[in-house]
């Protein structure tokens, strides 16, 4: 009887182990074989988000500023629908090696469940681009609730196996939505700081606020913009507030502002990027 | 001390069918339910697994945490009733248990004190050890008090403070690992102190010390093998699991191993023979509860003897170009899978594991000898 019940754990244990070997071994050698063609890749894209009630031409005019002259880049924008499907325009070009990606929307809604939702589903729309363009390292923008988006992002879903990002710069972002008493820290705020212990110590965050009068840019508090450093400062290795003002400084205006296109050549943009025809 | 310890040991066997039935529905978990489980990672279904299995899994986590919880009290209380059933009146013995019963309940009432065997018989010997020392018409008095004072240290830690030293001690092991052992005799330190911590009943200690590929070190090696570069640290953690972590630390499946082949033209005890499974999954504390290993000077001596030997034979093999392992593993998956999975070399690491366990076998031939001589085995 003993026996019997030897040799049925026996046979037992080596149907398993049987198992999970073949089901390990196929799983371990797909995910390598799928994050050795990232790892290698030469390819840094920049991706966008762009702020709650906007779709994805929110950077049309931003795009064309930074593809003026001979550094031109191709133009991807996926849209995420409220079933996870995604809609992409748009293709890069044989050779680019810093194209743009524009992640929207559907659902573009304010508000802090809203931007969970987004959080997750720009996760998945990564995910697609990372398998489709074999590519690790980018660069990253978020406009007004891009940016928060992106944070979100950061804390929950990174992965820093597959995923390296090298500069955030989050532009008119309102860390704590309208509030402009800093101690009155919003829910999502709270979640924030509570949560950055997950942020990449090696990110370097550029936040960019603009004034149109002395405490805001039209729609966001300055106050709410620079709450930020609750969340950044001493998590990530580099932190920089930057404010801007005089044309373009009102939050909807701030993307195509010059000088944050300057900033964004300057801090954010790959130095040497992969230029069609301009192969050497 | 010594009459404690055995009652603690009993205890422990009595409580076998309990920690057998935990510890596989504890495997079924990690390996079916949990949406990073092995077989859900592998498979793909990990993301429908939170939608219909939720529930599900907080119960079963619910009903694991509590199992161990009543595992561990009532080891403590029947230990003491062991000790104690000829000192005491009945009234005076059932005001005892009871106390005995909610001071243990509180003590392992954290998730960081659940599964580290230690609070066993520490407790029991917080208790014993003054009643032994006073006239027997003050050993009553004494065994309450002490009791209390043990209640009141849980109440004021884990209740008041939020505190548990065990997890403390976690705490400060991750900070000193850092970014992982680079060299082979750091990765060797680590190993004794896990083989130590098993031994002691600290699964605290051994748990930090698991391979780890987002360990600084273990992360290089991976990039390092992406980019089709030297992996800069073959002598790490990471690699060196794959030899050294066989049942879990202080190589408890050659232990098993060995004791079935000298019980080869012996009954063997059901509950011993359903270890084998859990055991084969690193999870070695039904066969803890099986045999008296734990606190046992000749077995930490073999435990050391056996996991340093692996080690050399996995360093000398890994320093001959063996494939290192550096790749990801599902979660879950045990040591005897993890070298041939992370290293993509299945045939060479089987025919390697087969050869240390053969050699492991041998080293652990003598203590085991001396187990079937004690005959301390659970429900033989």
């Amino acid at each position: 009887m003993r026996k019997r019940w030897l040799i049925l754990i026996l046979g037992l244990l080596g149907v398993l182990l049987l198992t999970m070997a073949v089901l390990g071994l196929r799983w371990s050698q797909s995910k390598t074989t799928t994050n050795q063609r990232i790892y290698n890749s030469r390819m840094t894209p920049t991706i966008l988000i762009p702020g709650s009630s906007a779709s994805q031409n929110r950077f049309d005019q931003l795009i064309s500023q930074l593809n003026k002259g001979n550094n031109k880049h191709s133009l991807v924008k996926v849209t995420v629908k409220t079933d996870s499907s995604m809609v992409t325009t748009g293709k890069v070009r044989n050779g680019d090696l810093a194209p743009y990606f524009v992640v929207a929307f559907e659902n573009n809604h304010d508000g802090y469940a809203s931007i969970k939702k987004q959080a997750s589903w720009f996760n998945e729309a990564l995910q697609m681009l990372q398998k489709k363009y074999r590519f690790r390292q980018f660069q990253a923008i978020g406009h007004s609730n891009g940016g928060l988006i992106w944070t979100r992002f950061l804390e929950k879903y990174y992965d820093s196996d597959s995923q390296q990002v090298n500069v955030l710069m989050t532009i008119g972002t309102p860390y704590n939505f309208e509030e402009t008493n800093p101690n009155n820290r919003t829910q999502m705020l709270q979640d924030f700081i509570r949560d950055r212990d997950n942020l990449p110590s090696d990110l370097t965050v550029y936040s960019i606020m603009g004034t149109e009068t002395y405490d805001d840019d039209g729609i966001v508090p300055e106050q709410s913009v620079q709450t930020g450093k609750f969340v950044f400062q001493k998590q990530v290795a580099h932190f920089t507030e930057i404010t801007v003002t005089g044309d373009d400084a009102q939050h909807s205006d701030l993307p195509q502002n010059q000088q944050i296109v300057d900033l964004i050549q300057q801090y954010v943009l790959p130095k040497s990027q992969g230029v069609p025809g301009n192969r050497k | 001390m010594k009459e404690n310890m055995q009652a603690v040991r009993r205890s422990m066997q009595q409580m076998l069918p309990l920690v057998l039935a935990l510890t596989w529905l504890y495997i079924l978990q990690q390996l079916f339910l949990r949406p990073d489980g092995y077989f859900a990672v592998t498979l793909g279904y990990g993301r429908s697994i939170m939608s219909s299995f939720g529930d599900v899994n907080r119960v079963v986590t619910l009903f694991l945490d509590k199992g161990f919880q009543i595992m561990g009290v009532l080891v403590i209380v029947l230990a003491i009733q062991k000790r104690l059933h000829d000192q005491f009146q009945g009234h005076q013995q059932t005001v005892l248990l009871t106390l005995v019963t909610l001071v243990s309940w509180q003590m392992l009432n954290t998730a960081a004190s659940l599964m580290n065997l230690v609070v066993l018989p520490l407790m029991v010997l917080a208790i014993m050890t003054p009643v032994q020392l006073v006239k027997p018409r003050h050993q009553y008095a004494v065994a309450i008090l002490a009791t209390l004072l043990i209640g009141a240290y849980a109440v004021t830690l884990h209740s008041w403070l939020k505190m548990s030293l065990f997890g403390l001690m976690q705490q400060g092991l991750v900070t000193l690992i850092g970014d992982g052992s680079t060299d082979l005799w750091q990765t060797w330190l680590w190993l004794l102190t896990a083989v130590l911590g098993n031994w002691l009943g600290l699964n605290a200690v051994a748990g930090v010390i698991r391979p780890d590929i987002s360990a600084t070190a273990a992360n290089e090696n991976l990039v390092a093998a992406l980019q089709h570069q030297t992996i800069p640290h073959t002598f790490s953690l990471y690699p060196l699991s794959a030899f050294v972590w066989f049942g879990g630390a202080g190589l408890m499946l050659a232990l098993l191993i060995t004791y079935l082949i000298q019980a080869r033209n012996k009954p063997l005890p059901l509950l011993l023979i359903l270890t084998i499974i859990p055991t084969f999954f690193d999870q070695w504390w039904a066969l803890a509860f099986a045999l008296p290993v734990m606190w046992n000077w000749h077995v930490l001596r073999t435990m050391i003897m056996a996991s340093t030997v692996n080690l050399g034979v996995g360093a000398l093999l890994l320093a001959m170009h063996l494939a290192p392992a550096v790749y990801w593993v599902p979660s879950g998956t045990p040591t005897i899978l993890f070298g041939g999975l992370a290293s993509h070399s299945m045939w060479l690491y089987i025919l390697v594991t087969v050869v240390l366990l053969a050699l492991d076998v041998v080293i652990f031939w003598r203590v085991v000898q001396e187990l079937h001589k004690s005959g301390e085995v659970a429900y033989a």
